[in-house]
């Protein structure tokens, strides 16, 4: 049997001849492995990204059984690349990772979803990630990562598609001013024929939503894929039931599960100060933080997608329905 | 109580007649149809539940601010979230 020492001199002696071949993505010195089984035999080993019989190779990419009488081990790994977190730049970007407008801190990308007319493949997650609460133009700048985590203008991958509106039931500064450019506006808007009219509102009570959502183009199809990180690629919808076990994989917490606590729920969140009520809502514990929002919502036991993670608290986290959010952004997924 | 799924049709129509005066109730973040948690353990029993930003003792609450333990024969269940917000 050779000595450590003697297998890694055959290895330095032939690695960069065994690093050429097709399919070689590294060599190194490991116990032979033979039927599942580790031997105390050492050898060389040779990294694939595939294992592909010797016959469908042409000579020179196949590796030989011994090298200078040191047996040779061929290893499948698939390909390599660095360790990259979720606030990284990711290209294509899959979804789990971090993303945002250009004007906002960063949220999650969601999923891979398919606008309904054109079939085309677009971003998903929530307006206040990619439509910055209301605040954006359709076209706007989608950074990956998003630029609290270091994105910037380089960094584009999609441009804002379109988005659910966000109503507020009550919002900050109403004053004379604002009543006073209303008023202007509406004058404005009455000259010009318009039927829309501002009003300087505080308080909008019967203002409720269904959903927190948002899509976005990629700049290039190639800058995404589908494969969730952590999940895998989502397979249809199922709509939520009580104590559903469920997983979501997010820019912050990554993936993390938990379970349906309350369905059909009725709530008031914060959106920097501001509030919006929303309706037919699903709550579980625990599983999120500042960043997840965006992520979606999968079954625990199966690829079915279940609800677009938005909010949150230490105690709980809270989800939009699966189906009103593609209704709505007339996408599917 | 009965079948789960009577005893949840149950609780969604309690829940659509009192959700607005619930979210007006001091502390009220939110209403929805949920099982009962005892001791951290749900019980199984589906109720209609009252989320709160913060569990306050009813001798503290203002008489409009207390939560019944029970509404229209169904079960009532405060579970303290916290505060929402949106997570970005």
């Amino acid at each position: 049997m050779s000595s450590q020492q003697s297998v890694i001199a055959v290895k330095e002696t032939h690695k960069e001849e065994l690093m050429d071949k097709s399919n070689v993505v590294g060599v190194g010195v490991g116990y032979k492995v033979s039927g599942g089984e580790r031997t105390d035999t050492l050898s060389v080993t040779v990294l694939v990204r595939e294992k592909v019989p010797a016959s469908s190779l042409p000579p020179s990419s196949r590796v030989t059984p011994q090298l200078d009488g040191v047996p040779t081990d061929v290893v499948e790994v698939g390909t390599l690349r660095a360790f990259q977190t979720r606030t990284e730049r990711w290209r294509p970007a899959p979804p789990g990772v971090s993303i945002g407008h250009y004007q906002i801190t960063a949220g999650t990308f969601g999923a891979v979803v398919r606008d309904r007319a054109t079939g085309a493949r677009l971003i998903l997650s929530n307006n206040h990630v990619l439509a910055n609460m209301n605040n954006a133009q359709v076209g706007d700048a989608i950074l990956q990562p998003g630029p609290i985590d270091g994105g910037l203008s380089s960094d584009l991958i999609a441009h804002l598609e379109r988005f659910c509106r966000l109503e507020f039931t009550t919002s900050p500064g109403s004053c004379n001013i604002a009543g006073g450019v209303a008023g202007l506006a509406n004058l404005i808007a009455r000259w010009m024929g318009s039927q829309h009219r501002l009003q300087s509102m505080q308080i909008n009570a019967q203002a409720t939503n269904r959903v927190d959502a948002a899509v976005a183009r990629p700049v290039e199809d190639g800058f995404i894929t589908d494969e969730i990180l952590e999940i895998g690629v989502v397979q249809g919808t199922r709509p939520a039931e009580l104590l559903m076990p469920v997983r979501k994989s997010g820019r912050s917490t990554g993936l993390t599960t938990g379970q349906i606590t309350v369905i059909d729920a009725t709530v008031s969140v914060d959106y920097d100060g501001q509030t919006a009520q929303f309706d037919g809502q699903l709550v579980s514990g625990a599983m999120s933080a500042p960043g997840d929002s965006g992520s979606l919502l999968v079954a625990g036991d199966s690829l079915q997608a279940v609800g677009l993670l938005f909010a949150g608290s230490d105690q709980s986290t809270i989800f939009n329905p699966i189906q009103d959010v593609l209704d709505c952004l007339s996408v599917t997924i | 109580m009965d079948d789960p799924q009577e005893a949840q049709a149950k609780v969604q129509a309690v829940k659509r007649v009192h959700t607005a005066e619930l979210m007006r109730k001091a502390n009220v973040v939110g209403v929805g149809v949920g099982v009962r948690y005892r001791g951290g353990l749900h019980t199984g029993e589906i109720a209609l539940v009252v989320m709160v930003s913060r569990k306050v003792p009813p001798a503290q609450l203002a008489p409009q601010d207390v939560i019944p333990s029970i509404l229209d024969g169904v079960p009532v269940d405060v579970q303290e979230v916290g505060k929402l917000s949106a997570q970005s």
